[in-house]
Parts: C-alpha cells; structure tokens; sequence
C-alpha cells in the first residue's frame, strides 16, 4: 500500500488501488463537471429556466458539483485535486458549449456568426467566472476541510 | 488526507465500496435531475436566438370604429423551435408616409406561435385624427397606408423584438428552404447586432 499523497502503485496491491482510483476519479471529475455545468447555465439563463419560481435550485446543483472530487481525498489527496481540476475544466466546457450552440446549430453564414460568437462568449465566460468556479471550489474546499479535520 | 498512509484509514473494502456506490447513484440522480431542466434551458436559449430571425408583415388593412381605429392584419412568423407569444404589439401607422397613429398603450390580448407556424394577428391602432371611412378605406385601396415598428415576442420570461416590415415574412404561398441563400441572408441580416443577450 501507498500513502495517500503519491499516485500509488509501488506494490501490486497498490497499482491495482491506483488504476481503480484513477478510473473513479475520472468518472468523478466529468460527472462533477456535467453536473457544474449544466447547472450554471441553467441557472444563468433564468428567463428560461423550467420552474421559473424556484430560481435558485440550479445553485444547489452547482455546489453539490464540487462535493465530488473531494470524495477522493480520502484515497489520494492528489488524485482529488487531479479531478477538481477536471471537473473544472469539463464544467467550464458545458456551459461554454451550451452558451455558443445557437450559433452553431443555426444557419448563420460565418461573418454572422463570427458577430454573435462574441456576445454569447462574453456570457459563457461571466457564467464560468461568477457562478461556476465560486460555488464549485467553495464545496470542494469546504468538504475538503471537513474530511481533513476529522480525519475521514 | 493527511495520515492516509495506514492501509486502515481509508476504511474496509466493504464499506468503501458501499461509499462509491452511494456516490456514483447520487451523481446518476444529479445528472438526471438537472439534465432535464438543462435541455429545456438550451431548446429555449437556441430558440431566443433563432428568434431574432422571427419576421413579420402588415398583410391587409382595415378600417374600424367608424373611422378611428385602422386594424392592421399582421402576418407573424415563428421559425424557431419553441412557442412564441406575441404580447405587446408597438408598431405606427402612416399614410403618405405621415405618421397617423400608434399602437402603444392600446389593449392586446397575447398570441401564440406555435414551433415553426405562421399566425396571423390583428392589431388596433387608434388613429390622432379622424380620418373618415371613406378616404381610409380609399387610401388603404391606393397602398397609401403601411404600418412599420415591432411586435413584442416572448419565449418562457425572455422577450425580444420582431420587426414588423412591409414584406418582411416570407412568401406565404411558398415555404422557404432552410438551407437557402435567401434564408440565410436574411437570418444574419436580422440578426446581427440585434441580439444583445
């Protein structure tokens, strides 16, 4: 068996451990950012969004989100960084994705596009910024404060 | 963590395996629960901006109230994927190219677009002036009035503008290709600088 800090894998046992960690971690850190993601952009389309009067749920989803990653802490404080760092960038991808699909998905010819790309953008980057990352990193950190102090 | 080095601490096998369990399902039901609401959000928000290419034309005019009221048959067409409701209709009447009324302020009751339809609604304007029934209805026979301005669209809480322009929808007797080059100037006329999210 490894320490928690390396990636493990100095034994057989322990490169089992790792494979199964880094396969987890993985399955984590996109499901985590699927998770962020989405919910940041429903959240920051409220005009939109189904049960308009319930406005703040997409909030709740978007700090469960970084509740995930650090489920690995206990393992490997190292892989649980790894797949914050994924869920990040994956969240980040989804609502970047979600902000610019119309300009792809309808027929615009490229100067068209190239016009409204930078607006949507603009707001993809807003949501990443404002929402995504502080809500994401407050529970990742927060859980992993937890975790650490009382030794889980 | 911390003094995770003791093969012990990470828990049995068991009760780890329990623990990855419970987190996978939860992520399951997360995806699923805000997955959904995601793919309404992203129809709705591809439609907002497809609404920008969303048209509509005075086809025929009429004369009400005896005279003081000019009701503008308007032909709205919704190409986007989601229903648009039609709510507030802010559009001027002109005859001769004289400004000879407004639709603001004036009593609407909304209209719904279903996907992909073509509606056709009617709008009231009150006319500054009396004008009189007959020189209206002969000027409206000459194609001395046109009506011009823009109709409030809705998708869910989102509302946006839809220039109401002499000859703007398309052609109803032939339903343009999607994919057309006239389509497609058109769309990226309209759209460009208009969606300002």
């Amino acid at each position: 068996m490894t320490d928690g800090w390396t990636t493990g894998g100095r034994t057989d046992a322990g490169r089992a451990i790792g494979v199964r960690l880094r396969r987890w971690g993985r399955t984590l850190a996109v499901g985590a950012g699927l998770v962020g993601g989405m919910a940041t952009f429903v959240y920051t389309r409220p005009s939109l969004m189904p049960l308009r009067s319930l406005h703040w749920y997409p909030w709740v989803f978007v700090a469960a989100s970084g509740l995930y990653p650090a489920l690995l802490a206990r393992r490997s404080l190292r892989r649980s960084l790894a797949a914050a760092v994924v869920g990040g960038l994956v969240g980040t991808a989804v609502v970047l994705v979600a902000w610019v699909l119309p300009a792809y998905l309808l027929p615009y010819p490229p100067a068209a596009r190239d016009l409204l790309l930078a607006p949507l953008v603009q707001q993809a980057v807003a949501g990443a910024l404002g929402v995504f990352f502080p809500g994401y990193l407050a529970a990742y950190l927060a859980l992993l404060t937890v975790l650490g102090y009382l030794d889980l | 963590m911390g003094g995770a080095g003791a093969p012990g601490v990470s828990g049995s096998p068991a009760s780890s395996r329990r623990g990855a369990a419970l987190a996978a399902a939860s992520l399951v039901v997360a995806l699923a629960l805000i997955g959904a609401p995601f793919a309404v959000t992203v129809q709705r928000h591809v439609a907002v901006v497809d609404a920008s290419a969303a048209q509509a034309a005075p086809v025929e005019y009429a004369v009400a109230d005896d005279g003081d009221v000019l009701a503008a048959t308007v032909v709205v067409e919704n190409p986007t994927r989601a229903t648009v409701e039609v709510a507030v209709p802010n559009v001027d009447a002109y005859l001769d190219g004289d400004h000879v009324g407004s639709s603001r302020g004036t009593a609407f009751e909304p209209v719904e677009v279903p996907a992909g339809e073509t509606v056709y609604v009617t709008v009231r304007i009150p006319l500054d002036d009396e004008a009189g029934v007959g020189a209206l209805e002969r000027a409206i026979a000459d194609g001395d009035v046109s009506v011009r301005g823009s109709l409030e669209g809705r998708i869910a809480a989102e509302s946006f503008r839809i220039q109401v322009v002499e000859g703007g929808a398309d052609d109803r007797s032939e339903p343009s290709d999607e994919g057309d080059r006239s389509s497609t100037r058109r769309r990226s006329a309209v759209a460009v600088g208009r969606w300002d999210g």
